[in-house]
């Protein structure tokens, strides 16, 4: 009888103890890894024909926003002021035009060993991000330059550009971008 | 009797679940705490790295820059004919892609950080930071650690004609370059280069190319932090190149003249001195930039000893220049120190 109690507990407490969820310490926390990663294609076009301000916006944002414009209403516009003193703005302005691309990967690697004997010491995880073979440009323009003012329409604006990038067809590229926290907190 | 035993054990395996669960609740940080938590940065760097654009014209590929005029006020098109980077034995941009090069090391890599500024001089502020990989001692025996080996000697030197004086070691001369302080192994210096066509009122006048062979940035930096309200930074920017090569070609690419070629070629700039000397970077409500970096006039003498002898310097050395295969020996361009500098551009 007393044996018979005695499974019978045992039964009763297994559920109890056995399947409760538990907190993961921190060395088990270490030891699991991410499995699988991302496979990523992009297809990125920008104020292709000016931005949406140029179509739908206020009068004074309205320009002609063909491929070959260079006006500062067309396209995004980053504008910097770095400070009291300086009255003036650091602008990427006319930033426009398609970039594509196929085959950027995300994911989590475990390196200890390789990199001429460096991986075995570093030992450590870190985000790969697999660069595309290729990446195409069609029209893709940035340029850089100063202006008075952080918007094209603002009073008395003014702007110098300095100079313009342009770029058509593909490049070509390989290899990975691998990404880790270093420092000693 | 035994029975009882049992039921005890399995509450008080209930209750040690139940603590663990208790223990795992976010509880919050002291300020104390948080006083000690420090940024970590994040490194990185490009494994198998290659890239190449612009290349193969004829089938559309073009990367173009625009916005340049000639002195007769025509406008000027760099037309960029090929941009690489790859590994060594690139060939002068014949073998990139297959070719690649590991841009950073795994141990030491590009570096985004928050430093506190109290350990570099930059009380009470808190600095961001973008580091190529560091560098290690090699013949140096003082930081910032050079490439290059000094014959030094003692100088004393007035900041300006009848202003304060202050005695230290210069450069008398460079003896030689010494790889051993960089960081980057040889298989991880890059090549890289720029072939580009200058168009001149759409006319193509000319093929102008330019290669880097061996290339490492070991040990440069750029801070920036707040000012009153303005971001002020310090830069230290160090460039090493096996060789450097320069020619031009007819408008077709062919036919190339002599080149000028740089062989070990060190560059090595600090520009601002913490807080006391910073770099400022502004915009003029007319649309032109200024940099500049600050005056040290008006300094106490104390302070003039100092930057005399730890101050920004920039030491240039190049152990051979060759033109058309002719050598030329080496150039040397040591001891810079910028007192006050102020650079504005204007519109032409």
């Amino acid at each position: 009888m007393k044996a018979i109690n005695r499974s019978l507990l045992l039964l009763l407490a297994s559920p109890v103890t056995g399947f409760a969820l538990e907190p993961m310490s921190n060395d088990d926390l270490d030891t699991v890894t991410g499995q699988g990663g991302v496979y990523l294609s992009g297809d990125l076009t920008i104020n292709e024909n000016g931005g949406p301000l140029n179509s739908d916006g206020p009068a004074a944002w309205q320009s002609n926003c063909t491929a070959a414009s260079t006006d500062s209403k067309c396209g995004a516009r980053i504008a910097v002021n770095t400070g009291s003193s300086s009255t003036g703005w650091f602008v990427l302005d006319n930033i426009r035009g398609r970039f594509s691309f196929e085959g950027l990967t995300l994911k989590t690697r475990t390196i200890n060993s390789g990199f001429v004997g460096d991986g075995a010491q570093f030992n450590s995880e870190v985000l790969e991000v697999g660069l595309p073979n290729t990446l195409d440009y069609e029209n893709v323009s940035l340029t850089v330059a100063n202006s008075n003012s952080p918007r094209p329409t603002d009073v008395g604006f003014q702007q110098t550009d300095i100079f313009t990038l342009n770029i058509n067809g593909q490049a070509n590229l390989q290899g990975n971008l691998l990404v880790y926290p270093t420092g000693t907190p | 009797m035994t029975d009882k035993y049992l039921i005890l054990i399995v509450l008080a395996t209930g209750l040690v679940g139940y603590t663990n669960v208790a223990q795992a609740e976010l509880t919050s940080l002291s300020d104390e705490a948080l006083g000690e938590v420090k940024g970590e940065g994040i490194g990185f760097m490009l494994e198998d790295f290659a890239f190449e654009a612009g290349a193969d014209v004829a089938t559309g590929n073009r990367l173009d820059i625009t916005g340049l005029t000639n002195s007769a006020g025509d406008d000027v098109v760099l037309s960029v004919s090929q941009f690489y980077i790859a590994g060594s034995g690139s060939n002068l941009g014949t073998n990139v892609i297959g070719n690649p090069v590991n841009l950073g090391r795994l141990l030491y890599p590009y570096n985004l950080e928050l430093l506190d500024g109290d350990d570099i001089g930059i009380a009470g502020k808190a600095v961001f930071e973008f580091a190529t990989p560091q560098r290690f001692a090699g013949n140096s025996t003082e930081k910032p650690y050079s490439l290059l080996d000094f014959n030094m000697e003692q100088r004393t030197e007035s900041r300006y004609p009848g202003e304060q004086t202050a005695t230290g070691r210069r450069v008398d001369s460079v003896s030689g370059v010494d790889l051993a302080a960089l960081s980057s192994r040889a298989s991880e210096r890059a090549d890289f280069g720029i072939r580009y066509d200058l168009m001149e009122n759409g006319v193509r006048a000319q093929s102008l190319e330019a290669h880097a062979q061996g290339v490492a940035t070991d040990g440069s930096f750029l801070r920036l932090w707040g000012d009153n309200n303005e971001m002020v930074g310090n830069l230290e920017f160090n460039f090493y190149a096996q060789d450097l090569l320069f020619f031009a070609c007819d408008a077709n690419g062919n036919n190339c003249g002599d080149s000028v070629q740089f062989h070990n070629f060190v560059l090595e700039s600090q520009l601002g001195y913490g807080e006391e000397q910073p770099v400022t970077f502004e915009v003029e409500s007319d649309g032109n930039f200024t940099i500049e970096v600050g005056s040290i006039e008006g300094k106490t003498n104390a302070f003039y000893q100092d930057f005399y002898a730890n101050g920004p310097r920039t030491d240039i050395y190049i152990e051979n220049v060759s033109v058309g295969g002719s050598d030329f020996g080496s150039a040397t361009v040591s001891n810079l120190q910028i007192q006050y500098l102020r650079a504005t551009s204007r519109d032409l």
